[in-house]
């Protein structure tokens, strides 16, 4: 019995609620927008005050306002933004400006402006103070932006909240083929390991968003962007495509294939000291649409489609590699991480200069595509 | 001479004294004994053809059967005696013997030769006889006072089971109990405790089934007690515990004789208190508690559902207040967003922090709950009434608490009525407010330090030597059949292991093999 | 009724061995074996696995032999009183230092991911002083605790297995066995320590009810770690990648807040495990508490073990905060692990096998 007393004691005797914050005083931060403003260069060896020097980032939290949510009220969505130097002073500075306190753990979307990615040096600052603080929700998106305070003042119409909407957006990557979603921890392991990542581009359009292209980053630089309609081929090579459409011809007439399932295998050899890639596809899916009035359920029809299908296939991912061999540059295919899992002795031998060999890289493709259903009229 | 020894003799509990030869003498001694006890009949008549003999007959109104002495003992004796032969002088001198052999129509005699003790008999309802010359006096089983029909237990309800429940009375209790048990191996050891109550108590196992040193032990703790009183089992069951601080019960209670034959059989010992509808069953683990003899009546699926169900409200019942501390005070982040969101509305404007929001909920469920018992029946459902309105409805437009928390409120009420022991259900409340303390200070961490608290706590109880979490600490895998999930009856095969039973086998095989 | 023995059965001891070793190192383990041989730390842990099942039949063939003796009696048996004290007290000291990290680094560990704000002293006493007194409640309530607290964990880790087994690239683990070997070699130790704890068997000989059985139940409980370091390891390594991985501190951690688990109830399930992580925490606390203080007890010839644990409680309390820094911590720690840990786990082990066949063969 003396134990227990003593073990009912040991809390009571340290009681101290240093962590205590109520729930209502929590100001839940769902985004956080930062863009570089200014471009001052102010960097005196030994001073006094880095504070004050240098605020060219502009950081936007958006809160929800619970009181507003609980009101049915519209404009539910609070935005502070402070003029920093850095991420962690920014904190520092929206507790002068607000009496709550800033919660990270629901943070949903990071949106990270044009300016801010084509600057490494700050665009490493923020992506390493979201690394190290483990307090951060690791599952939040991230997009780029072009002009983060025109984006942050739209209004959605159905949703109430601008994170919930975009994100929402994000998430029909599953069943959009010209669209990437990333996650933080996508986008922080790709940029660790590889030093590669992409980001999907969201703007205002009127009072709605969309995704179009990609930006491109490497080694914390951005170095451009990709458009929509290479992302297709890309998904497909990196085996990441869960579901899609692809118009395609047909008897001069334009048709529509919904692509269930893809799966990329690949083979690599080396050719005269240049590296041959073999990749081939397989891919299953529906004819959603047909010429009216003819008959597609014969078999020798469907095969005519699947081997129409599958050329024109053939020919889109022949320019996507050749996009991203030639215009881009970089191995964002992650082919190099490919082959130092699969041929351990190609990778160290081209290891040191693998941009080269990926641009003189020669691809053949093989795609042999399934059409499954038809839909319920013949 | 018989005037003198009147005055000299004083009543103590220790004193002995010899039935003598001259029954005035007796006579004179009990009457001093039961002075101003006005519920004590007296009754001296004289048998034999010529009344040649002195008898005298004393009992307790309203204890003993009165039709009973009347027919079968006073009538053979004044009247029949007198007609019938043998004549008075045949017998002069085993007077005694044909009184008890011959002479009454009565089942159950004892001859008793203290006085003292044929006292206390007479006060437990019997009726005394004392017959001249004689230095021995009888004993008539008369015992035959108000008692209350068996009924459907109150505070232990099934719905598929016996509905017979004790009693008062512990002959009638046992009479339940063995009707369940028919075999000669299960004993009844009756023994008296109180030192002025001198209260029946049973002793009820199986022979050759139970652990001897559980008996041993438990026969050690009896005959340490030296109080005045045994009013109800539960003065017993707090004299026979180890841990007197414990909020744990170490002895299970129960009001159905169903239950106590089932902890029979498996081993253990059941012990009844006169005068008390709760029988005790030791030695007794935290499974045992989470268990009902509904479980066995029902289909096995359904009675591992139900037990997963209990272990749950076990758990809610201590936590959930807890959980909502620590959750809204220390860790938003492990809820969705959008319940975050709207946990904090609703909490905007509530002035109290979680803690205090959450203490002023619960005592105010338990200011309801004891009033609830408290208030005679017809006007305890309006306390429900009035606490439904208090709880629900003007707290939360006061401003006072928040929606969420009456939910949370209202959850660990539902649980905590669902454990099906009540004592262990008042524990888990007991330990409610601790977690909510820990809570309130470590959040998470603290929800963890006390529950490794009281993990220590518990690992460390013995009940009678079986440690209070078997069979899950220490393990026992055989157990585990009959544990948190009860596999069908056909594969229960043995005894629990961890009663330690000396005969382990429940079910013999289906071809009739060992 | 269970007799009163101070004994403990061989599946407690199996428990006690397989949730001792079980603490805050396998929070930092991925990362270490990912620096050093990228995706082969799984061959690692398996050779770290084997490595120390040798020592523990080293440990169970002297333990058998002298089974009523503790670690202190044997090694005065062995090597003389005077040499035997010797010989003991490194391990001793050992155990002290062991356990003041453990609750520096679980401080730490608190302080980043569940109490913020909180002082680390505050974090560190309540657990310590529940340590404390289930340790001195001796080897069978410290039993019975594990195996209480075993379903808890056992719950936890089902749970963490189911919740990342479906949504990682395996690929990740390619290519196998491209690693100097030599490289290889030298962080079977790294596995090895991070096994550490099991030879706290050594001091349980004179508790086991049937010592010829020890063996068995160490090694299947060693066998469980090994394979539930591989799946942490195999699952950080696929979720992350290799330098991904290396570069976190708690890559386990972050392994648990990178989940996110379709359509449940709880979204940052990251807070949650890792309170009921705490438990596994506090069952190595409390063994170590209770090594330290048989030896001590031994030592000074004390023949309660309880006041050994609390004397020593004010030193432990004091060591633990004597770093600096969490990096300051894992310097010291592993100064530890090089000094004394080769001593107690590898170097004594064998000494003593050595010793008691020699002895033997004499006698």
């Amino acid at each position: 019995m003396k134990r227990f007393i003593i073990l009912l004691l040991v809390p009571l005797i340290l009681m101290g609620c240093w962590d205590k914050t109520e729930i209502e005083d929590i100001m839940f931060i769902y985004s956080i927008a930062v863009d570089k403003v200014e471009d001052k260069q102010n960097d005196a060896p030994q001073k006094p005050f880095y504070e004050f020097q240098n605020q060219n980032l502009e950081v936007t939290f958006l809160v929800p306002n619970p009181a507003k949510i609980q009101g049915g009220e519209s404009d539910v969505l609070e935005e502070i933004t402070v003029k920093t130097q850095s991420l962690p002073e920014a904190i520092g500075m929206i507790r002068k400006k607000q009496n709550r306190e800033p919660f990270f753990g629901h943070e949903k979307l990071l949106i990270l402006g044009e300016k801010l990615l084509k600057d490494d040096k700050s665009l490493k600052c923020v992506l390493d103070w979201i690394d190290r603080d483990p307090k951060k929700n690791r599952s939040a998106f991230v997009v780029a932006t072009k002009n983060v305070s025109d984006l942050i003042k739209v209004s959605p119409r159905l949703e109430k909240l601008l994170p919930s909407y975009v994100i929402g957006i994000l998430k029909n990557e599953a069943k959009v083929a010209t669209m990437v979603s990333v996650s933080l921890n996508e986008f922080l392991g790709g940029i660790k390991s590889s030093g590669m990542a992409m980001l999907p581009i969201i703007n205002r359009q009127k009072d709605e968003i969309v995704v179009k292209n990609v930006a491109l980053i490497k080694d914390s630089k951005y170095v451009g962007e990709l458009d929509d309609r290479y992302i297709r081929g890309y998904s497909i090579i990196s085996n990441k495509l869960h579901e899609g459409k692809k118009l395609f011809m047909f008897k001069r007439e334009v048709l529509s294939y919904n692509i269930t399932s893809s799966e990329a295998k690949i083979k690599l050899d080396e050719e005269n000291g240049r590296l041959v890639f073999n990749v081939d596809v397989e891919m299953e899916g529906d004819v959603e649409d047909y010429i009216m009035n003819e008959d597609i359920l014969k078999s020798d029809i469907i095969k005519e489609l699947q081997e129409n299908i599958s050329k024109q296939f053939e020919i889109e991912l022949k320019e996507v590699v050749r996009h991203f061999q030639q215009d881009i540059g970089y191995d964002y295919l992650n082919l190099k991480s490919w082959t130092k899992k699969h041929k351990y002795d190609l990778f160290k031998k081209y290891e040191k200069n693998w941009d080269e060999a990926f641009r003189n890289a020669k691809f053949n493709f093989k795609v042999k595509s399934f059409i499954r259903r038809v839909g319920v009229i013949r | 001479m018989r005037r003198k020894r009147e005055v000299t003799y004083t009543y103590t509990p220790e004193t002995k004294t010899k039935i003598s030869k001259d029954i005035n003498e007796n006579i004179g001694i009990i009457k001093n004994i039961l002075k101003d006890c006005d519920d004590v009949v007296f009754r001296e008549f004289e048998v034999g053809g010529d009344d040649k003999i002195r008898m005298f007959l004393f009992y307790v109104d309203g204890m003993a059967d009165k039709l009973l002495l009347d027919e079968f003992v006073l009538m053979p004796l004044m009247i029949s005696s007198r007609e019938v032969p043998p004549s008075f002088d045949e017998i002069k001198n085993k007077i005694f013997e044909a009184t008890k052999d011959n002479a009454m129509a009565v089942t159950d005699f004892k001859e008793i030769d203290i006085i003292e003790d044929l006292v206390m008999e007479v006060l437990s309802g019997d009726t005394g006889l004392l017959i001249d010359y004689t230095e021995k006096a009888l004993l008539i089983a008369t015992k035959a006072f108000p008692t209350r029909s068996v009924t459907e237990p109150s505070a232990e309800t099934v719905i598929r089971g016996p509905r017979d429940g004790f009693t008062e009375t512990i002959r009638i209790n046992t009479a339940l109990i063995r009707r369940r048990v028919r075999d000669p191996r299960f004993k009844i050891k009756q023994k008296r405790i109180g030192v002025r109550s001198k209260t029946d108590i049973a002793i009820m196992y199986i022979d050759d089934i139970v652990d001897k040193r559980v008996l041993d032990e438990l026969n050690k703790r009896l005959d340490k007690i030296n109080i005045d009183a045994i009013l109800d089992s539960g003065y017993l069951q707090q004299l026979i515990e180890e841990r007197s601080f414990s909020i744990f019960p170490q002895v299970q209670t129960t009001e159905r004789p169903d239950v106590v034959a089932a902890a029979i059989y498996e081993g253990r010992v059941g012990i009844l208190v006169d005068n008390s509808p709760f029988a005790l069953i030791v030695p007794v683990t935290m499974n045992a508690f989470f268990q009902s003899g509904e479980d066995y009546y029902s289909r096995p699926v359904i009675s591992s559902f139900v037990r997963f169900i209990r272990l749950l409200a076990g758990g809610l019942s201590i936590l959930s207040p807890a959980l909502y501390i620590a959750i809204t005070s220390f860790h938003p982040q492990i809820i969705p967003s959008k319940l975050a969101l709207s946990i904090a509305a609703t909490r905007e404007g509530v002035p109290f922090p979680a803690f205090v929001e959450a203490i002023i909920m619960e005592i105010t469920f338990e200011l309801l709950r004891e009033a609830g018992v408290r208030l005679p029946r017809p006007i305890g459902s309006t306390i429900g009434i009035v606490g439904g309105l208090v709880i629900g409805q003007a707290a939360v437009s006061a401003g006072i608490v928040s929606p969420i928390m009456v939910i949370v409120v209202a959850i660990t009420a539902i649980s905590s009525f669902s454990i099906t022991n009540y004592e262990l259900a008042t524990a888990l409340r007991l330990l409610r407010f601790i977690f909510m303390i820990a809570a309130s200070v470590y959040g998470l961490y603290g929800i963890v330090l006390a529950y490794i608290a009281t993990l220590i706590y518990t690992v460390n109880i013995k009940s009678f030597g079986t440690p209070f979490l078997a069979p899950m600490a220490p393990f026992y895998f055989e157990d585990m059949q009959d544990s948190a999930f009860k596999l069908p009856l056909k594969y229960l095969k043995h005894r629990p292991l961890h009663f330690d039973p000396n005969d382990l086998i429940r079910q013999g095989d289906e071809d009739g093999s060992q | 009724m269970v007799p009163n023995d101070d004994k403990i059965s061989t599946f407690q001891l199996g428990l006690i061995i397989y949730l001792t070793p079980i603490g805050v190192g396998i929070f930092t383990l991925p990362a270490t074996l990912a620096k050093d041989v990228e995706t082969n730390g799984w061959i690692i842990l398996i050779l770290g696995g084997l490595l120390c099942m040798l020592i523990i039949y080293f440990i169970c063939d002297v333990g058998k032999k002298y089974s009523s003796l503790g670690l202190v009696e044997t090694l005065k048996l062995l090597f003389g009183k005077f040499l035997g004290s010797v010989l003991a007290f490194p391990v001793f000291v050992y155990y002290v230092i062991f356990t003041a990290m453990e609750v520096r680094i679980f401080g730490e560990t608190t302080k980043m991911y569940l109490l913020f704000k909180t002082p680390l002293e505050y974090i560190m006493v309540p657990i310590l002083i529940l340590a404390i007194i289930l340790a001195r409640n001796g080897i069978e309530a410290i039993a019975r605790f594990f195996e209480a607290a075993f379903y808890l964990v056992a719950f936890t880790l089902l749970l963490v297995i189911l919740i990342y087994l479906p949504k990682s690239d395996y690929s990740n683990l390619l290519p196998i066995l491209r690693v100097d070997p030599l490289k290889l070699l030298k962080s079977v130790s790294d596995s090895l320590f991070s096994l550490s704890g099991f030879e706290v068997l050594f001091l349980l000989f004179p508790f086991i009810r049937r010592p010829e059985k020890a063996l068995k139940g160490s090694l299947i409980a060693i066998s469980f770690i090994v394979v539930l370091y591989i799946i942490v390891f195999v699952q950080c390594i696929a979720r992350f990648g290799v330098d991904y991985t290396s570069t976190l501190l708690y890559p386990t951690l972050s392994l648990i807040k990178a989940s996110d688990v379709p359509g449940a109830f709880i979204e940052g399930i990251e807070g949650l495990l890792f309170s009921l992580w705490i438990v596994l925490i506090f069952t190595t606390i409390v063994m170590l508490i209770f090594a330290y203080s048989i030896v001590g007890s031994n030592l000074i010839k004390q023949k309660e073990i309880k006041h050994t644990a609390i004397l020593f409680l004010p030193i432990i309390y004091v060591l633990s905060l004597i770093p600096d820094s969490i990096a300051e911590t894992f310097e010291l720690t592993d100064k530890l692990v090089m000094v004394l840990g080769y001593y107690t786990i590898i170097a004594l082990p064998i000494l003593m096998f050595i010793a008691s066949k020699v002895k033997g063969a004499r006698g």
